[in-house]
C-alpha cells in the first residue's frame, strides 16, 4: 500500500475506533435491556457498526443524526434478534417469573426490593417493542422527546404519549400482581 | 383541559418534563380532580420502580476485543479465513 494511502486507512481506523469508543456502552445497554443476553447485546452491537462502517465515506457526519441512526438500527436488529429467538425467549422469561416469590392466592407479589426491581423489567418486556423502545430511550438512556423523535421517526407528542401508555400498563398490572 | 387531555401529560409531569405553564396546568386540573390524583398517585411507585430497575448494570460495558477486531477490520478477518481454507484443504 502506497504511503498516503496508508494514512488514510490508518487515519479512517481511527475516526472508526473514536466512534465506537463514544458510543458502544450506551447501545450495548440499550441493547442488552432489548434482547436480554449480554452476548447477545454483543452480537447485535457488533452488527451495528459493522452495517454503519460497510456503508460509511470516512467523512464525520453531525453527532446527532449519528447518533439517531445507531439507536434506530440498535432497535431493529435486536427486534430482529428477539423475533429469531422468540421460543428461547418465551423460555426463558417464564424462567425468570418462576423465579418471583408467589404468594399463597397464586399472585406474584415479591417480597424484597430487588424483587421487585426483577418484576418490573419481566413486565417491561412484556410491552410492544414501539413502547419499550420509548421507555428505554426515556429512563434509561435519559435522551430528550426530541432525540427520541428523531430516533423513532414520530413526533414528540406521540412519543409522550406513547410512554404514558407503557407507564400506565405496567402500573396496572403491578398494581394487580401486588408488586406495588 | 378535561381529563382525557391531562392524562397523556401525568407522566411527564411526574418526571418534570414539562414546561412551567404546562405543569400549572397539571397542578390546577388534580387540585380539583380525584379521578387524576389517583391516576397520578398510581404512575409514580411505578415510575419510581421502573427508573431505579432502570438504573442497574446490565452486565456488558464494552464491546469484547474479537468484536471490535471484527468491526474494525473486516476485511483482515475475511483474508485470514481465505489464508486458512486455501492452506488447509
Amino acid at each position: 500500500m502506497k504511503p498516503s494511502k496508508q494514512r488514510t486507512a490508518q487515519k479512517r481506523t481511527e475516526v472508526m475506533e473514536a466512534i465506537v469508543s463514544q458510543h458502544e456502552t450506551a447501545l450495548l445497554r440499550y441493547a442488552a435491556r432489548l434482547v436480554n443476553s449480554s452476548t447477545a447485546a454483543q452480537d447485535v452491537v457488533q452488527n451495528v457498526f459493522i452495517k454503519l462502517f460497510r456503508k460509511w465515506d470516512g467523512h464525520s457526519q453531525p453527532a446527532a443524526t449519528l447518533k439517531s441512526w445507531l439507536f434506530r438500527v440498535t432497535h431493529n436488529e435486536s427486534v430482529d434478534f428477539i423475533r429469531r429467538e422468540s421460543r428461547l425467549r418465551v423460555l426463558h422469561e417464564k424462567h425468570a417469573e418462576e423465579r418471583l416469590a408467589t404468594c399463597p392466592d397464586g399472585r406474584n407479589c415479591p417480597a424484597s426490593h430487588d424483587d421487585k426491581k426483577a418484576a418490573v423489567l419481566v413486565r417491561l418486556k412484556r410491552l410492544h417493542p414501539r413502547e419499550q423502545q420509548v421507555v428505554l430511550l426515556r429512563l434509561e438512556q435519559g435522551l430528550s422527546y426530541k432525540e427520541i423523535a428523531a430516533i423513532t421517526g414520530r413526533s414528540e407528542g406521540n412519543v409522550g404519549n406513547i410512554l404514558h401508555h407503557a407507564v400506565q400498563k405496567l402500573s396496572t398490572v403491578l398494581q394487580k400482581e401486588g408488586v406495588i | 383541559m378535561n381529563c382525557k387531555q391531562i392524562h397523556p401529560l401525568l407522566t411527564r409531569y411526574l418526571l418534570q418534563d414539562l414546561d412551567a405553564e404546562q405543569c400549572a396546568t397539571v397542578d390546577e386540573h388534580v387540585a380539583t380532580c380525584e379521578s387524576c390524583r389517583n391516576e397520578l398517585k398510581a404512575l409514580e411507585p411505578t415510575l419510581t420502580l421502573l427508573s431505579e430497575a432502570l438504573s442497574e448494570p446490565v452486565g456488558v460495558t464494552y464491546l469484547t476485543a474479537n468484536r471490535r477486531k471484527r468491526i474494525l477490520h473486516p476485511g483482515r478477518t475475511r483474508q485470514t479465513i481465505q489464508w486458512i481454507g486455501s492452506h488447509h484443504p
